[in-house]
């Protein structure tokens, strides 16, 4: 019952704070490549206002959470949840790791692994899911290592650099992620 | 052809909404839960008062005057001009010509009389008029009448979402559908 729900073995997640959160988002924003893999929206620069005021929109009732190293305690990225259904037990969780050093290195995979376990064992949610573009197969590769499972894909979804690329749809069910993890 | 009437079918025809008068159908609609899962996105299924209604339809109507990527209609019978569901689109992204549709018809009586004639009109409205690449829409595994109509329409089963919705005391799968350009322009061509 001691152990750090948001503890993990190379990351924990922290509180976003509300003045240094946008101004790392947007840092990490300058960087297209970034703004790509995380959004379907064309890549965009906003300012630190601008983005202040839509993480105050966006996460008023949901969980939002910086990735921070365990050594060093460097802000890596960020994991949130969103749509959480009260009935379904349903929610959508999004992650960004703005700092490519980090990409490719098992941190993402570990965040991954905290929040799903903050979903199944305290949010007693049903399943979670999550929507990854078909030109990051890095993230899909990290994504079935946390336990996910491709459930489909919406065909020709994105369109970037002159070709039709798939949304892949993923989901992990509570029990699947028991037997997988759990002891 | 220009003069094609994109909001005339022969059972229906399509109007703005009104929410002086809509709303209070709509929530007396509500009361079917299967009706109302869709009326807010992050709750429950529950009965919405007619004010309530009222409040979400004039924001829509609001939001889609403003940002000119959400699209809403009221959906009338012909033969006696009562409102019989609505059509939605709440979401266009037009840099990847993407557009989701809801189609909100009361029960899988109404799907069964008139889902193939609206969701004709509206994949007209949306590939022909709206110039959009890829639909997408969704109904949960138990909405038999909806997949007959979604498939019927040629549009492709391409996720499965297990158990992701809870009614009626069981889990059930998230279907989504999705049809393309190409995939819709075949089709026409097929039915000349």
């Amino acid at each position: 019952m001691n152990k750090d729900v948001f503890c993990g073995q190379k990351v924990r997640l922290t509180v976003a704070d509300k003045e240094k959160f946008p101004k790392l988002l947007n840092e990490w924003s300058q960087d297209s490549e970034f703004v790509r893999f995380l959004d379907s929206d064309p890549a965009y620069i906003y300012n630190t206002a601008q983005t202040q005021k839509f993480l105050e929109e966006e996460f008023e009732h949901n969980p939002i959470f910086m990735i921070q190293t365990l050594e060093g305690d460097q802000p890596i990225g960020f994991i949130e949840l969103s749509g959480i259904h009260p009935t379904n037990g349903d929610a959508f969780v999004g992650i960004g790791i703005g700092v490519k050093e980090y990409w490719g290195k098992g941190y993402g995979t570990d965040a991954m692994q905290i929040l799903l376990r903050y979903s199944f064992e305290e949010l007693n949610l049903h399943r979670v899911s999550l929507n990854v573009f078909d030109y990051n197969p890095r993230a899909i590769k990290s994504y079935l290592k946390a336990g996910f499972k491709i459930e489909g894909r919406q065909r020709n979804f994105l369109h970037r650099e002159g070709q039709r690329w798939d949304l892949v749809f993923m989901g992990i069910l509570k029990r699947d992620w028991e037997q997988l993890f759990k002891n | 052809m220009i003069n094609r009437p994109l909001f005339q079918g022969n059972l229906v025809h399509l109007e703005a909404i009104d929410p002086e008068k809509d709303a209070a159908i709509e929530s007396l609609w509500s009361q079917n839960p299967d009706y109302a899962q869709w009326l807010r996105k992050d709750e429950g299924p529950h009965p919405m008062m007619a004010f309530q209604v009222k409040k979400k339809q004039e924001e829509a109507l609001k939001k889609s005057a403003d940002n000119g990527r959400e699209f809403y209609f009221g959906i009338h019978r012909k033969v006696d001009g009562s409102l019989a569901g609505f059509l939605r689109i709440p979401w266009v992204s037009w840099s990847v010509g993407n557009a989701w549709l809801r189609i909100m018809l009361p029960d899988e009586a109404a799907w069964e009389e008139l889902g193939s004639e609206v969701l004709g009109m509206a994949l007209t409205y949306l590939f022909d008029e709206l110039n959009i690449y890829r639909v997408t829409t969704s109904c949960p595994s138990y909405a038999n009448e909806q997949i007959a109509q979604f498939e019927a329409a040629g549009m492709q089963m391409e996720i499965r979402a297990c158990e992701a919705v809870y009614r009626r005391g069981k889990r059930w799968d998230m279907l989504r559908y999705g049809m393309l350009r190409d995939e819709w322009e075949s089709l026409k061509e097929k039915s000349q």
